[in-house]
Parts: structure tokens; sequence; C-alpha cells
């Protein structure tokens, strides 16, 4: 049954579509194409195309700061805290979804509080937990942290994933005498995956670009990441244009390339089971 | 022949500091200093068992500060020649005195400041410090040693040392006076031929480079609108009663005809500056100096080296540049902003090492060293004089004027304190300058600030 | 098999259990016991019982930065989450290049809040900001400012950092309306209604507990945004900036007051919950359809 087109309903559609792409995508090519230009044509003229391609701002951003090795200590760190934060989020969550035992509601509502907590400001306490555990200035120490952020959002995703499954495949399991490990790895991990890609990737995203505690929380170069090259910029260089936007640009391409490649994932799954709950 | 003026002005510098540091209640910290000690002998024979010493240290490399790129090579050369037995642990902090100050901030709440750390321009902190023990007295380390404390200043020695006898500052041999950077090329186009002696002529100064169409200041007004600031205070110098009001240790009354007129001083800058100075920060207002787009900027001689180097200012420019003092023969210097504590945090092998490291620093050849790259001047090693021909204009100038100013104020920062200058300083200077606050609002505000730090520390 | 899935369930929530004991209840469990205490990061505090909550509610700042975090929490509910869901409703109608939109949207979000702030401040850069080139341009050259530092600007500047991101609100709204059949909006359109009156009276009372969700997320991140501010007006000019989280930084950084800076922690903590109980009832969050 076709409805009659509404031409008034589609231009609205395509005109709310036209500022979103606008609002989204117009600071970053700002910024991309103002990393080609030379600091004068910045200041002159912030509209218009660069007039040569100025890799200059690329240049001394890589000379000034060890770029490469702090993607790499980020990669490590982000990679790392993303991974344990799947493994530990999925086996709690699916305890919280899936078995019943005294104090669950108690203890499911106690982790998801955490999204209320400041993590921002907590930095003085959280500073202090970590001192007295020996982690100041090491990766672990911001691996911890970072897993310990992404709590609520992965336990909310992957709880609630787990509640959507039908009972009757885990009952079919138990009958065929699988226990319940089996279960958990063999029937529901596999089935979870879009729920812990998505928890993954929102992970991954959050420790990539944490930036208060990186600095705080660490002391010596080699536990240094990439976002703190930000702050170089913008309190060594914040008059040398080129090279701040020529530092952005390098800092948030990894995020973007991570995104294009996963999108659909995250699109799909990030709220698969978000809501059903 | 230049040593024995800069002993003059020193002495004077001294006699405004004395009443900031020798202050404090040394009553306090002698009852405490029992346990502190026990504490401290405790964790040294914790610390024995392991070979090298390390000595945490943050230094910050945001600001491109001369004094700090002379301190890594200091750290570069201790690191050799103690291999073994010591070795400083170096943070290189990617930022400028925020950072820097946040850090601190953090660390101090678990006892774990590095072990030397500079507190210069945050007197309330560094009061806080010395009432708890976190602050090892390098008075008996100073007599055990008389060759290291003849390498030091002795105004330092003696502004620092407490009345009970105490000593938490350690001075380095000289000290730096800021002024002002001018660009001669730009006062030459507006028709100045030399910089202005008295707050008339610079005014009219302003106005002619104005004329001209060439913003006379570099401003900003982020980072506690510091190269503003240092111009309104050095206005103070000019009278009597300006200059016992920079005297004064955390004052509580800002309501004065003399800080009134300083506010006005802050505010009328605004009239000469860049269009980007309002929210501006520092690196934007020196960079506008540095590219030629403003005739001058307040600022110490820490900022020598950036004249220098490529990454700042093209080739060449230096040599256009000189370097004044502040109208009414006034420049600005703290002994404390170049002054470093040692912290009770580590064992006492650490604070040994710490110990070492200062002596090694105050070094004759070192000291000799920042005279003539930062402009440290001191009082204790003569400046070198086949040096001073090589050295580049505005660090001549610097010489000169350092060695026959008559008047030599404190910085606001070791002076006023945090909650007015953080607060109203760094927050309300837009509002000022864009009208929505009056003078006398903004003087009300700074009593506030005042009042709320008293009421704070209580 | 009872017994033995205890252990499991033990094995499985521990990790996650030390976990939030270590980065959450622990520095909670500090910042909620100096609270009342006067603290200015030494040794020792000094229990003074309720002074510090008293004081906050008599503090000038606080209420500014109070008022705020309300304003904000408002435009979160108000504008921020409708937002979301009316780009989520037009993505839905799978009109061309929506896929496009849709991962588009997405960007903001996906990288820091200091990089994007950053850019905002070049934005809004008095000289070379685009915004007031843009504004020179079209002959709107009274309008130009100096956004992030004029008083009356700075606050809705900031704003407007985060104000139109809601690509996650969109995303979580699109989910839900995956799952809703599309037989109700068939049966609504040959009964002659318009998209827009199967949106507002079809599906918006359907996706209530979605947008609840939306709006409990969109809260609690502008309770805890910081970077924004931090990177542009830290609270400024005067308080016209200041959001409670900002402010308690401040009080660490610049005053040594340790104590006090953990009450305000304290306060937003408790807001949140309060705000999370009132959306939750609002959106009738525990009811079933």
């Amino acid at each position: 049954m076709k409805v009659k087109k509404q031409t008034g309903q589609r231009v609205f559609d395509y005109f709310i579509m036209g500022i979103v792409i606008i609002i989204s995508l117009f600071p970053f090519l700002w910024v991309l194409l103002s990393s080609f230009k030379t600091n004068s044509q910045i200041l002159s003229s912030s509209f218009s195309l660069p007039t040569s391609f100025y890799t200059d701002g690329y240049r001394i951003a890589l000379e000034k700061v060890d770029i490469i090795s702090r993607f790499f200590t980020s990669l490590f760190v982000a990679g790392i805290s993303t991974v344990l934060a799947v493994v530990l989020y999925s086996m709690a969550g699916y305890v919280l979804a899936r078995t019943d035992f005294k104090g669950k509601k108690i203890i499911f509502m106690l982790l998801i509080s955490s999204m209320l907590i400041p993590s921002n400001a907590m930095v003085q306490p959280v500073y202090f937990v970590i001192n007295k555990l020996g982690l100041y200035d090491t990766k672990a120490g911001l691996i911890l942290i970072y897993t310990g952020f992404g709590m609520a959002l992965s336990l909310f995703l992957m709880k609630n994933f787990f509640m959507s499954v039908p009972k009757e495949l885990e009952e079919a399991a138990y009958m065929d005498g699988a226990g319940f490990l089996k279960t958990f790895t063999k029937i529901m991990l596999p089935l979870s995956k879009s729920a812990m890609a998505s928890s993954a990737i929102l992970t991954f995203i959050f420790s990539w670009n944490e930036f208060m505690y990186a600095m705080l929380l660490t002391s010596s170069e080699k536990n240094r990441t990439l976002p703190l090259t930000i702050k170089y910029f913008t309190s060594t260089f914040s008059f040398n244009y080129s090279s701040m936007f020529a530092a952005l640009v390098m800092c948030i391409l990894p995020t973007v390339i991570v995104y294009v490649i996963l999108q659909e994932q995250i699109a799909e799954s990030m709220v698969a089971g978000s809501v059903k709950g | 022949m230049k040593r024995k003026n800069i002993m003059r002005i020193l002495s004077l510098a001294t006699a405004f500091m004395l009443a900031g540091c020798g202050g404090g209640n040394g009553k306090d910290t002698a009852e405490k200093t029992g346990d502190s000690k026990g504490a401290a002998s405790e964790s040294q024979a914790a610390g024995e068992s392991e070979g090298e010493v390390k000595i945490p240290i943050i230094i910050t490399t945001g600001a491109n500060d001369a004094m700090d790129i002379q301190m890594k090579e200091v750290v570069e050369d201790f690191n050799r020649e103690y291999k073994g037995k010591y070795q400083m642990e170096v943070e290189y902090l990617a930022g400028a005195s925020d950072d820097y100050r946040s850090k601190l901030k953090m660390l101090n709440a678990s006892n774990s400041l590095p072990a030397l750390i500079q507190v210069g321009p945050e007197p309330a902190f560094y009061d806080l410090l010395v009432e708890n023990d976190r602050l090892v007295d390098v008075a008996p380390y100073l007599e055990a040693d008389p060759e290291w404390k003849g390498q030091l200043m002795p105004q330092g020695i003696e502004a620092f040392t407490r009345e009970d006898g105490k000593m938490y500052l350690i001075p380095s041999a000289g000290l730096q006076l800021s002024g002002f950077y001018y660009n001669k090329e730009l006062f030459e186009q507006a028709g100045i031929e030399t910089f202005p002696e008295t707050w008339d002529d610079f005014w009219k100064a302003c106005d002619k480079l104005k004329e001209a169409g060439i913003p006379a200041l570099s401003l900003h007004t982020t980072e506690t609108a510091w190269c503003p600031m240092l111009l309104a205070t050095a206005y103070l110098g000019g009278t009597e009663e300006g200059q016992k009001f920079m005297a004064q240790q955390f004052p509580d009354d800002f309501d004065t005809p003399e800080f009134k007129e300083a506010v006005e001083v802050l505010k009328k800058q605004f009239d000469y500056t860049t269009s980007d100075a309002v929210g501006g920060t520092y690196a934007l207002a020196a960079n506008n100096f540095f590219s030629g787009n403003t005739a001058m900027i307040a600022n110490g001689p820490w900022m020598m080296s950036s004249l220098t180097d490529p990454d700042y200012a093209s080739e060449g420019f230096a040599d256009k540049v000189g370097y004044a003092k502040y109208p009414g023969d006034v420049m600005i210097g703290s002994m404390e902003q170049s002054s470093w504590c040692i912290t009770t945090d580590h064992g006492q092998d650490v604070i040994d090492g710490a110990v070492e490291f200062m002596k090694f620093y105050t070094k004759p050849v070192y000291s000799t060293k920042r005279a003539v790259e930062a402009g440290e001047l001191s009082s204790v090693v003569d400046f070198p004089q086949d040096e001073y021909d090589k050295m580049i204009p505005p660090m001549k100038n610097c010489v000169d004027a350092s060695s026959d100013v008559s008047i030599v104020l404190p910085s606001y920062q070791t002076k006023w304190d945090p909650v007015s200058q953080n607060d109203v300083f760094g927050r309300e200077i837009p509002n000022l300058v864009s009208g929505s606050i009056t003078v006398d609002e903004f003087i009300q505000m700074m009593n506030e600030g005042a009042a709320q730090y008293k009421q704070d520390i209580e | 098999m009872k017994q033995k899935n205890k252990v499991w369930i033990v094995i499985f929530l521990a990790p996650t259990l030390v976990m939030f004991a270590l980065v959450y209840l622990g520095p909670m469990v500090l910042a909620l016991v100096s609270s009342f205490t006067k603290w200015d990061g030494m040794q020792s505090m000094r229990f003074i019982g309720l002074e510090n909550y008293i004081k906050i509610f008599r503090d000038s700042v606080f209420h500014a930065a109070l008022w705020h975090t309300l304003f904000w929490a408002l435009l979160a509910v108000a504008v921020h989450v409708p937002f979301g869901v009316l780009v989520a409703l037009v993505l839905k109608r799978k009109r061309r290049g929506w896929r496009f939109t849709r991962s588009v949207f997405m960007l903001p979000n996906i990288i820091s809040r200091s990089a994007l702030a950053l850019m905002f401040v070049f934005i809004y850069k008095p000289d070379m900001g685009i915004l007031n080139m843009l504004l020179k341009s079209v002959g709107l050259e009274h309008l130009t400012r100096n956004w992030l530092v004029d008083s009356q600007t700075a606050f809705l500047s900031v704003t407007n950092i985060w104000l139109w991101y809601a690509a996650v609100i969109t995303l979580i709204v699109l989910a839900e309306l995956s799952s809703i059949s599309s037989e109700i909006e068939d049966a609504a359109r040959i009964d002659g209604a318009t998209a827009r009156q199967v949106d507002c009276f079809i599906y918006l009372p359907l996706l209530r507990r979605a947008i609840g969700t939306g709006a409990i997320v969109a809260v609690t991140s502008v309770f805890k945004e910081f970077e924004s501010i931090y990177m542009t007006t830290n609270g400024g000019p005067g308080d016209s900036s200041m959001t409670i989280s900002v402010m308690m930084v401040n009080k660490i950084i610049q005053s040594n007051q340790y104590g006090y800076a953990n009450t305000l922690g304290i306060l937003l903590l408790v807001l949140g919950i309060l705000v999370m109980l009132f959306c939750n009832k609002l959106f009738r969050m525990d009811s079933v359809d």
C-alpha cells in the first residue's frame, strides 16, 4: 500500500539532515583545511581554501613531540582497557541479567550509579587511591581508571542485551548438560557479539580521548598519551595555528578512522540492547 | 664594576621582601619539628639499601622559560656527575605555571610532592607547607657548608631566614627583574626616539603608536593577566604609599587611592592593545610581540631565550628589541620566584640528594650562566664582561637597567592571596575592560576575595 | 546445580565489584568523609560537621554554578534530547543519505571533548574566528563579538559546544524505533494521518522509555561536563559560565580547599541521583507498555 508522497515532509527531512551534516562536519573540515595553511593565511582569511599544500604545521608538530610513541602508548592503554572492560562487564552483565540472588538489584543500582559520579572532578580522591596502590605513573594505573570509567555504560549495554536473549536457548543448553561457564562462553557470548562490539568501541573511544587523568596520573614520557599533545600545543604554541591544527588533526584522526571502520557496529548495536531492558 | 651596582639594588629589593618572608608564624613549626625528624630517619633506613637515590622534580616546558631551559642543562650535568649515587628523576610537564600548580596540589594531598618544588608565586600554599612541616629547614645544611652559603645571594638568605632561625626557601645567586621589551623599529615608525621614562610620556608614546596604527601593548587576560598586572603594579612604584602597599603580605584592604589608580592603569592599557588581548593567553600576547604586531610587552628576562628561538621569532628580531625599566625608574622582581624548596615527602637520603643538587645548581659556573642566559643577575658572581659584548641588545639593556634601577617592587603573585588573585584577576578583568563592572566594584571584589581567603584559612 | 551457580556468580561478579570499589567507592568514601572536614590537603582533616554544606549554600559563586548546572540540565532535556529525537525520526524515514548523516552526526561525539572545545575556541576567536568572519561577510558586523569573553555570551557560547551534538540520543531512539513494527504506521497512514501526526501520536508515546534513557544519559553527562569549560572560559568572565564541576577543581587548585571541593562533588552526585529518579518518574520508565 503506497502512501501519497508529502513534499513538505520531504523538504523538512532534508533540511534537518542538511543542518546535522553542516554542524557536525563543519568544524572538522575547517580544522583540516586550516592545518594545511600557513599561519598568516589562517589569520587573514579563515574562510578560504589553502592556496598551497603547506605541511610545515605537521612537520613542526611531529618534531616537537614524539607523537608516534605517544600514539602507541595510547593504543596500548586504550586497547587493554577495552579488552578488560569487555571481559569483565560481559561476565558481570550476564550474571546480573540471568541469575537470581539476594541483593542483585542493589548491586546493579550501585554499579550503575557510577554513571553519576563526576569523574573529572574526582581527580584528587582517585589519585589518592592510585597512589596507595603504587600505580602512579604506570600504564596499569591508567588502564585501571579507564576500565573503571567504562563500567556504567558497558554494564548497561551487556545486561540489557543478555536480558533480551530468549530464556529457552539457555535452558536448552542446560538440558544438554552444559554447565554455567560453558553456557556462557559457548551460547551467550557468541550471541552478544554486537553488544560487546559497542561496549568495546565506547570504552576505546573514551580511553583514547581521556586527558585529565592522563596528565595528572603520569609523569614520565613513556606513559604519556596522545591527548596530552594537544595540551602541549595549546600552552606552548597557541599562536602557531598551523601546528596547533596539525596536532589536533593527528590526535583526532585515529579515533575517526576507528569509528569509520566500525561505525555500522556502533550504530546497529550500541543500542541493540540498550533500551529494551 | 657592575657587581657593586647590582648589590645596591638587591639590598633595596630585599627591604620589601623582608616583610613577606620573615613574618610567618615561626612558633607553630618549632613545636612540630620533632616528629618530622623521626619520620625522616625512619624512611632513611628503608632507602639506604637501594643503590642510586632518585630525586623527583618537575620542570615545565610549556612557557619556553630561560630558567627552565637552564634547569634542564644543570639536571643533565648533575646526573652525569653523580651517576650511581644520585639521579634527578624529571617529569617534563608540557604546560605552564597553571599546570604545574594543578599537579602539585594533587600530589600534595597524598604526601607525594616532588623532592624539589617551586612555590614562589603561591605564598599561601608555601605557608601551608611550612605550617605542616612539609618543607625541609635548610639552615643547618647552610651552616655546615660555608662554601655553599657563599654561593647564595646573602640578601636572600637574610630574607628567607625566619624569626626562629629556620629557612625553607633556597635562594639562588641572583634575581631577575622584569621590565619592558620594546620594538625599536615600531617606536621609530611612530616617531618615538627613546623609551619613555615617566608615565606621562609613556601614555603619550602609546597615543603616538596608536595614531601610527600600531597596538602599543601586548596584553592578555588569562593566567591571572600577568603582563597587564606587571604594568599596573609597576605604577604603584611611583609613590611611597604605593611602594608600601606592595610591601604588604596578603593585604586585606585594596580600597586605597594608590591601588585604585593602578586598576585604572590596568584598564587603560587595553585601549592600546590588539583585538585578541581580552580572553587571550600569554603565549598569544607574546607572539604578537614576536611577530611585530605590537610595540611593547611587559615581562622578565626569562623571555630572552625566546627572542632568539626560531620557533618564536624570526631571525634578527632580537636586534630590533630593547629592554627598559618601567616608567618612573621601577622594575619588578621577587627572589621567591626563582627559589626552590626541599620537601619532606621522601626519605633522608632523597633530602640529602636534593641538597646536593641545590649545591650543584648554585655553583658559580651555573649562576654565571643563568646571569648571561636568563638575566638572573647576581650579587655573588661577577658578571663576565666578555660575555656582555656578545649578548643580544635587550639583554645588554637588561643588565644595564637592573644595575641602576632605583625602585624594585616585588611581584604581586608572591604578595597577594590566592582568592583575589585567581577569582578576581583570573576572571573579572574582561568585565573590567568591557565596562560591565566599574573600578570600584573591581576593588570591592578584591576586598571580598581577601576577606574570603582570611576566612578560608581560619 | 544451584550451589555451583553461586560460585560462578561470585567469580563473574567479583572483578567488577573490585573495580567499582577501587575506582568509584574508595574515592567517593574519601570525598564523603572529607566533605565533613576542613581539609587543606595536608595530613590532618579537622571534623567540622555540616559546616561546608552550610557554607556552600551561602556561597554566591555556588549559586551561579548551581544555576548554570541546572540550566544545562534543563537545556539537555528541553533542547538536546528533543533535537536528537527529531533527527532520529527524520532518519527513520530513510531518505537518501540517511546513513551518511547518521555517521557524520556521531563524529563530534567520538572525538575528545577537549579537542572539540578547542575547535570552538578557534571558531569563536574575535579576529580569526570563523563565526565573526561569517557575520561580517553577511553584513551583520554589529553582531560580532568576543564570544567566549563577553559576559553576555560566554555561557551560551560554551553551551553551544555540546547542545546540538545529540547523536547518542539519536542512536538510542533509532534502535528503539527499529524494534517497533511498521504495521502500526502503515495502518495510520492508510487512515490518512500525516507523517508528523504519526511521529507525534504513535511513535513518541512508544519511545517513552528510550527518551527517558536518553534524558538520563544527557543530564548526567552535562553534570560532569568539564573540559568544554576548562578549555574555553574556565568559568569566567566573572562567574558567568561557572558550573559545579569547574568550581570544584578551582577550589583545590587555587585555594587548597579539598574538603570544600569534595563537598561540591557529593552535592553533584546527590543532584544526579535526584535527576535520575525524576526522569524515571517523568518517563514512567518502570511501567510496562
